[in-house]
């Protein structure tokens, strides 16, 4: 197991279009492992392949209080969504920045699991927005893309002027 | 993606920040939504967080020391602050008792102080089961000893309601911009919109606002047709009295309501000078004008040092001393202030009071008038204030005032918080011998 570096926003990797699992095996099992330690590491809910360097499609989450109850999905698709809901999203890529996005607020997908098998999750709330969230990153996509352009410049501006100037 | 955002960290660090460190509370929250863009939901539970625990400081800390076995260590500071955010939902919020407990706990961890939880939990959870017995009234102890000392003093017979008045979420008062419209007009659009407001009793262009809302939801704010300010504040227009082609000053005009409130009654029939000591605070002055489309001739000095700008020749009509204060009548709606207010501030700042009566009065023209107020009701910076200059200056005669809610004092009119549905504010008007 390994704690793996997080890119951070507006690294150009984050960018990537994440490529789909072909077969579920050993290394993703290994990816998935290094995935949950990593984002237990760095007190998250969910963390994306893409944020770790590594371009397939491969999430992980856990929204539990206890942080015992990981959730993995491999390839997931959103099959439905309806509503919609706002809520104050912060990102392990963005550091210290959180900020409202609205999106749907319940959505239905598939997905592998660790085991390579298909299966279907309805997801509500704060599950469902995570599920979005981790979702964009494998399309190249993080949430400050949703706000007002002046945002967008003024967190850019913050991240790098803290990685050039790095905090004590 | 990154943890839950907890609010009642963010409240707790603000908190920490405004009673501990100082800071003033419309410093701390504007910062703060700053470094984090909140929804609106989030963005007014942590405002009525950190009002909330700033008034009721006293009372909630309290709580705490008889909750905690040993007091919580002065390096985990925050921790002491989230106990009081939580302490303050469960005793004077609606929130869900389960919601209240389980989001405070996990505020430990945003503090990066997980271990904490139980600690947190447990306070809370015996607060639940059986809240400890406080040794005396919970407004009376939010209240620093000092003030309280002096309020009780002061106004024997009004104490009690004063603090309880100033532990209360204030009303949200407007006043209408006369040259825009009249306050019927401006209250039928509010009605329109759904807003729940009423005509003050005691300010012919005074709304009073059921709820608060914020200022941009307000029908034409940015245009100008209406402020924010409290009633007794807008008694100043009517009580300087001035009139068509006067000289007028307003020696401590910024933010500048009081100033704007003169304009828009009188349009552009008056010369006012509008000064103001510092540089900033004559920024926010000249902007309020701006939005309200009046016109003044702003100037940044210290108006005691009258050698310093520029005076009309003969003097002024009218003079408003709208006199640096204590601020100890407008608790209510500053939940800082009673945090940061010393009695040594009370010693300089009546100093201060005096040196703008004793050097503004030669400017006055025979027969004009000076008014002088305060947002405080503390006597030595009021009632007393006055007696003192009336007898040392022959040329001085006190005009009687009267005003449906306020006290008639020796030298003034008083309004009481809790005694009047105003704040807290002193006026005293004297004329000069012609």
């Amino acid at each position: 197991m390994a704690i793996l570096d997080i890119l951070v926003y507006p690294d150009p990797r984050l960018r990537k279009v994440a490529k789909p699992v072909q077969s579920v095996d050993d290394n993703i099992r290994q990816l998935v492992r290094d995935m949950l330690e990593t984002m237990y590491d760095a007190e998250g809910i969910g963390l994306a392949a893409t944020q770790v360097d590594v371009h397939k499609q491969v999430i992980v989450m856990d929204l539990s209080e206890t942080r015992d109850n990981p959730l993995v999905l491999i390839n997931p698709q959103i099959v439905e969504q309806d509503g919609e809901q706002e809520y104050d999203e912060g990102c392990l890529s963005i550091p210290e920045y959180y900020a409202p996005v609205k999106r749907a607020e319940s959505v239905k997908i598939t997905a592998l699991n660790p085991e390579g098998e298909i299966f279907d999750l309805q997801a509500d709330g704060l599950l469902a927005v995570c599920i979005q969230h981790e979702m964009d990153h494998l399309k190249g996509k993080v949430f400050v893309d949703y706000l007002s352009r002046l945002k967008q410049d003024r967190v850019r501006k913050k991240l790098l002027k803290r990685q050039r100037a790095p905090a004590a | 993606m990154a943890r839950k955002l907890n609010t009642r960290a963010l409240a707790a660090r603000a908190t920490r920040q405004i009673i501990d460190q100082g800071r003033s509370l419309d410093a701390v929250l504007p910062s703060l939504f700053e470094q984090v863009d909140l929804s609106a939901q989030n963005r007014s539970l942590l405002q009525e967080l950190v009002y909330g625990v700033c008034r009721w400081y006293g009372e909630l800390d309290a709580l705490a020391g008889q909750l905690l076995r040993s007091p919580i260590r002065n390096k985990d500071r925050e921790l002491h602050f989230l106990l009081l955010v939580g302490l303050y939902q469960l005793r004077h919020l609606d929130t869900a008792q389960h919601a209240a407990v389980a989001e405070t706990v996990s505020g430990c961890q945003q503090l990066n102080k997980a271990w904490a939880k139980k600690l947190i939990n447990g306070c809370l959870r015996s607060y639940l089961r059986q809240p400890p017995e406080l040794s005396a009234d919970a407004a009376h102890l939010s209240h620093p000893k000092w003030i309280a000392g002096a309020l009780e003093t002061a106004w024997p017979d009004y104490y009690n309601d004063i603090v309880q008045a100033n532990n209360q979420r204030p009303p949200m008062c407007l006043r209408v911009n006369r040259r825009q419209g009249s306050r019927d007009q401006y209250l039928e659009q509010l009605h329109k919109q759904n807003f729940s407001a009423l005509a003050d009793p005691y300010s012919s262009d005074g709304i009073v606002l059921q709820q608060a809302a914020p200022v941009t939801a307000l029908p034409a704010f940015a245009e100008g047709a209406v402020s924010v300010q409290d009633t007794a504040a807008q008694l100043a227009c009517d009580l300087l009295a001035a009139q068509p082609g006067e000289s007028v000053l307003d020696a401590c005009a910024a933010p500048g309501g009081k100033t704007a409130h003169l304009l828009e009654r009188h349009d552009d029939q008056l010369a006012l000078d509008a000064l103001d000591i510092s540089a900033r605070r004559c920024e926010q002055l000249q902007a309020t004008l701006n939005r309200l489309q009046l016109d003044a001739h702003v100037v940044n000095a210290d108006a005691a040092d009258t050698q310093s700008w520029d005076q009309p020749d003969g003097g002024y009509d009218r003079i408003m001393i709208d006199a640096p204060c204590s601020g100890l009548g407008v608790l209510r709606r500053h939940p800082d202030i009673r945090h940061h207010r010393t009695a040594a501030d009370v010693d300089n700042l009546v100093a201060q009071q005096q040196r703008l009566l004793h050097g503004l009065w030669p400017l006055l023209k025979p027969g004009g008038r000076m008014l002088y107020l305060t947002c405080s009701i503390l006597p030595a910076e009021n009632n007393d204030q006055i007696d003192a200059f009336l007898a040392s200056h022959g040329d001085a005669m006190l005009t009687e005032l009267s005003h449906p809610s306020a006290l008639v004092l020796s030298h003034g009119v008083q309004t009481l918080p809790g005694v009047h549905e105003m704040d807290g504010f002193f006026y005293s008007a004297l004329t000069k011998a012609s």
